[in-house]
């Protein structure tokens, strides 16, 4: 059949590559960011002028030039490279870490600088992309303490999850960069 | 479907001809006149498929419309809560065997936002109460402990659905529902979620598994 032109078939008009491929990495950024949103509101609101929304655009945007690996559509998301606060305050080392089955232990290391201050508080943050379930440290833990402990909430028991540190001064004005500790699972420890 | 934004003379209200114009929620609509009884085609079986999910999603969502508009209050702008959920749900709401097709219970979401789920959460069915609990720490994010709690069982059998009225916290960590007096208790499909104080978040949907004790 030499068909020419079927006005019933009907026309399907394919996105543009590029369309595609920002739609994905936006919609990647959001759903690594939107769970961690209570944190990022705070810790990048210096970015914000003030706005919890803008904010979080701008860790948003970040993430998007940073962290974002490969060509559509097998985009993906580097947790380590991803900024879950931003600052000026010098960050932490994670020197060991601990896990059990519900908690988590971290042993770090501050840079003796003008700029830390021994009351700057440590924030840990332990989460999970997949289950959209974050943690964070419920306590008041120092700069100068050397050790923070973070209980995981049951979701978090059986999966992989990241863990994020950053410190704060004591007026929650100023932050430091997050430093990524690694991927923590219940097969594997450090 | 088009959208028609002000349209072409505007948005309209009332029959003219053919057409039918009218508006719900703030969107404007133009419809084509009702069929005349009898003359409908009859569906291909494509279409007969479709129209079999359609049914029995909205047959099942239609009773819990108070439920779903507390659990997707966000989408409720522009459409009902029993919309919102089968839109929600329509892609991953059925199980196909052949040529015959179900619901698949444990992937129903009756809810959605950011709030956290509680994690580890029990149901188990003893003296015609269904018992859940789950765990109450927040854990410092995505969660208060005023958030409220609600839980809902649905019994295919007799195509019931039972739910508590009164406010349960997330703090509380434990809820009772009555089904005495109703004999038909296997096969009992429970979920539960959190909606904040301010009913403006929501967590997504948890299906429990019942256990048979505690």
């Amino acid at each position: 059949m030499d068909l020419l032109y079927d006005r019933n078939s009907p026309t399907k008009t394919e996105k543009p590559y590029g369309k595609l491929a920002v739609q994905q990495r936006m919609r990647l950024a959001m759903a690594f960011l939107n769970p961690l949103r209570s944190v990022i509101s705070e810790s990048w609101l210096g970015h914000g002028k003030g706005s919890k929304k803008k904010a979080f655009g701008q860790a948003l945007k970040k993430l998007m030039q940073d962290a974002l690996e490969g060509d559509y559509p097998d985009q993906h998301v580097i947790p380590e490279r991803v900024g879950i606060s931003t600052g000026i305050l010098p960050g932490l080392l994670a020197e060991d870490v601990v896990l059990s089955e519900q908690t988590l232990e971290v042993y770090f290391s501050s840079r003796e600088t003008p700029l830390a201050r021994a009351n700057d508080e440590v924030v840990l943050v332990v989460y999970s992309p997949q289950r959209g379930i974050a943690a964070r440290n419920t306590h008041v833990c120092k700069r100068n303490e050397g050790y923070i402990k973070v209980n995981l909430p049951p979701q978090l028991w059986a999966v992989p999850f990241h863990v994020y540190l950053f410190v704060h001064s004591a007026s929650k004005k100023q932050y430091s960069k997050s430093a990524y500790v690694g991927q923590l699972g219940p097969w594997q420890e450090g | 479907m088009g959208i028609i934004k002000k349209g072409i003379n505007g948005p309209f209200k009332g029959k003219a001809g053919s057409v039918v114009g009218s508006s719900w929620k703030k969107i404007d609509y133009i419809k084509g006149l009702q069929r005349k009884k009898g003359t409908k085609r009859t569906p291909s079986p494509q279409q007969a498929v479709q129209q079999q999910r359609f049914k029995l999603l909205t047959q099942f969502l239609q009773p819990i419309s108070k439920f779903l508009n507390i659990g997707l209050k966000p989408f409720l702008a522009k459409a009902t809560g029993v919309n919102a959920a089968f839109s929600l749900n329509y892609d991953h709401a059925f199980l196909v065997d052949g040529e015959h097709i179900s619901l698949n219970y444990e992937a129903m979401q009756f809810s959605h936002g950011s709030l956290y789920t509680a994690g580890a959460e029990k149901a188990w069915l003893a003296n015609g109460h269904v018992t859940v609990t789950w765990h109450t720490e927040t854990y410092g994010m995505g969660g208060e402990m005023d958030d409220t709690a609600h839980v809902l069982i649905y019994n295919p059998e007799n195509d019931r659905f039972y739910g508590r009225e009164q406010d349960i916290t997330r703090q509380d960590g434990i809820a009772a529902i009555d089904l005495i007096g109703d004999k038909c208790t296997t096969g009992l499909h429970t979920w539960i979620f959190f909606v904040d104080k301010l009913q403006k978040r929501a967590s997504p949907t948890v299906y429990i598994p019942l256990s048979s004790e505690s």
